[in-house]
């Protein structure tokens, strides 16, 4: 249970790549249009 | 310009820049008509209606920019998970206190025992639990002031709890459930403003809270009837109640979340954004746990479910000589 933690911080580390990833390929597709 | 134009312009620069360029002159106009003779101050509800439809077209009221409405969707859905999350929480609590009392009453204790404490417990835990409920179910049905209100309670509750022992909140994971309760109180109250979406017709929402709920019972009352307790001490052959933590606050929540977020990065950023929200409390749990685990003394989320009041026997004066060899 110690582990929760961790994985709580290492979901909210994926998280932030994945907002970060959508966030750039969604600007791109306004540049684009 | 007299003072009560400059006032009022001054005031105006709360908008977002977009819609004051494109409102702004014909709202100064209309404000302007409706003064009195003499007037040389802005009135204080015109003040507090332009300060609210600021932040309103901040979180995607009509005439708000895209970035601004793509906010009021990651704000709703933070509001509905933050609710739904407090609800399946506070259930919990309530199953605990219920299946106490009949856990208590299966194993040969006294009727004596369920004192007015207890059942006060049971009240205020299910009138909490009912509060988020409430308010997610007024929300996605478009009772948007409703929703507001209700989700106002638990965070009244937590704010109450933290007042009734500041020192036991800050240290223990009751920190976590604080920050939900603040959370989603302000993302409903952003989210679910009265020029919001009026209801939100997807059913995964109803889905979600049901079967979540419905789990969540289903997993403790089967748990109680068929091994015979919640509580580890008494079902002697179980450890169910940790079993059950395992699962309600396991590592399958944090790792879910994460797929989920990834899954739905190619469509948009609103459930990442928002689930990224949403983990935001639990986090407050992290510098506790990693104290408690350089220590030694790993400790478990919310430890105090587990050690709860609802015990008699964890009181000494609840004690009677028979807990001793029922504790076993």
């Amino acid at each position: 249970m110690a582990y929760l933690e961790l994985e709580c911080l290492l979901a909210e580390l994926v998280l932030a790549a994945a907002l970060i990833w959508a966030l750039r390929r969604e600007s791109r597709l306004v540049y684009a249009s | 310009m007299n003072p009560l134009e400059t006032r009022y312009r001054r005031i105006l620069r709360l908008l977002p820049r977009a819609y004051r360029q494109r409102r702004g002159e014909e709202m100064l106009g209309v404000l302007l008509d409706g003064a009195a003779e003499g007037q040389s101050w802005p009135r204080v509800s015109q003040v507090a209606s332009l300060a609210a439809l600021a932040v309103r077209l901040r979180v995607g009221a009509p005439g708000a920019t895209r970035r601004a409405v793509a906010c009021g969707e990651v704000l709703r859905r933070v509001a509905l998970g933050g609710l739904l999350l407090q609800t399946l929480v506070y259930l919990t609590f309530l199953a605990l206190e219920v299946l106490g009392m009949v856990d208590l009453l299966r194993h040969g204790g006294s009727l004596q025992w369920i004192d007015r404490g207890w059942l006060l417990g049971v009240a205020v835990d299910g009138f909490i639990a009912l509060a988020p409920a409430g308010a997610f179910f007024a929300a996605l049905t478009g009772r948007r002031r409703t929703g507001r209100v209700l989700a106002l309670i638990p965070a009244a509750m937590v704010t109450a709890s933290f007042a009734m022992a500041p020192a036991y909140t800050v240290a223990s994971d009751y920190l976590a459930l604080m920050a939900l309760a603040y959370l989603s109180c302000a993302a409903t109250i952003l989210g679910f403003h009265r020029d919001a979406a009026s209801v939100i017709r997807d059913r995964r929402w109803r889905g979600a809270m049901l079967g979540a709920s419905a789990l969540l019972i289903a997993c403790m009352v089967g748990g109680e009837a068929t091994l015979g307790s919640i509580y580890s001490a008494h079902a002697g052959t179980t450890a169910l109640l940790y079993r059950l933590e395992h699962l309600i606050y396991s590592p399958l929540g944090p790792a879910l979340a994460a797929g989920f977020g990834l899954a739905r990065v190619r469509r948009s950023s609103t459930w990442p954004a928002a689930l990224l929200l949403l983990g935001l409390p639990w986090l407050f749990t992290v510098p506790r746990n990693v104290v408690l685990t350089l220590q030694g003394k790993a400790d478990h989320m919310f430890p105090d479910l587990f050690a709860s009041h609802a015990w008699p026997t964890s009181s000494s004066s609840a004690c009677s000589p028979s807990s001793s060899s029922r504790r076993r």
